[in-house]
């Protein structure tokens, strides 16, 4: 899984993610998050547009961002992945009702 | 040689992704090619295994998957050597706040028809039943 990343003006990061968002790749995406948001990156957008598959882990993964984002004041909204393998975990765990998911990073934006 | 219905696999967090290419293999055998359930039986499988990785952790490193095609069902027996599981270490997560782990298994009683766990014979085994949805049409 390649994860890009972009920091914008104030507090605003992206990130960009594709192929499997599973237990093995959970870790280092945990890792870039946990460090944005204690430098002051508390809007994330996390584009999942191009994600094949996602686990629980991911799932943890993101679940822990969000937290961290919302207690400094900030969010982690998602873009929605494509793939129904990759969307069934957020709808199996109803966490699709918890994000804030918008089809693009420019709806997401649009929303702040 | 091994038959499409066995799968061995290393218990790690790597060797879980050998499950997606064995399930295509044994979905296109069993004439299930296409058909709408195979994503959903991925993760449930997935989420079990990645289970036995993540807390029964088997001297051996192995996670065997077997696997019984049925008319419109599949049965599927996860078996490893490691630590027995603990219904009580495994707390399910809440309606109200959102909590970051302990998802997998909810994962597994949404998808799958039947999930039980036994240990037997130093065995952790756990078995599931899934309905299988023929493919979309066109």
């Amino acid at each position: 899984m390649d994860i890009l990343t972009a920091r914008h003006e104030r507090s605003l990061m992206t990130v960009t993610l594709d192929g499997r968002l599973d237990a093995l790749e959970a870790a280092p995406l945990r890792a870039i998050l946990t460090d944005a948001i204690i430098d002051g990156q508390i809007d994330i957008i996390i584009d999942l547009s191009n994600v094949e598959f996602v686990d629980s882990a991911g799932l943890a993964a993101l679940v822990k961002a969000m937290k961290d984002a919302r207690r400094a004041g900030g969010d982690v909204r998602l873009v929605s992945p494509k793939a129904a393998d990759a969307v069934r975990v957020f709808e199996l765990t109803k966490f699709d009702k918890v994000f804030t998911m918008g089809l693009d990073v420019e709806t997401l934006l649009n929303r702040r | 040689m091994t038959q499409v219905t066995q799968l061995e696999l290393e218990a790690t967090h790597l060797g879980l992704r050998d499950i997606a290419g064995w399930l295509d293999q044994l979905f296109e055998s069993s004439g299930w090619s296409g058909s709408a359930s195979r994503g959903a039986i991925e993760l449930a499988i997935h989420e079990i295994a990645a289970n036995v990785v993540d807390h029964a952790a088997p001297p051996d490193g192995k996670i065997r998957i077997d696997a019984t095609p049925g008319e419109c069902a599949l049965h599927i027996e996860v078996a490893d050597k490691g630590t027995p599981f603990d219904a009580n270490d495994h707390s399910m997560p809440g309606e109200d706040a959102p909590q970051v782990r302990g998802y997998g298994l909810m994962i597994v009683e949404q998808v799958a028809q039947t999930i039980d766990y036994c240990r037997a014979d130093g065995r952790n085994l756990w078995t599931a039943t899934f309905n299988i949805e023929p493919a979309p049409a066109g």
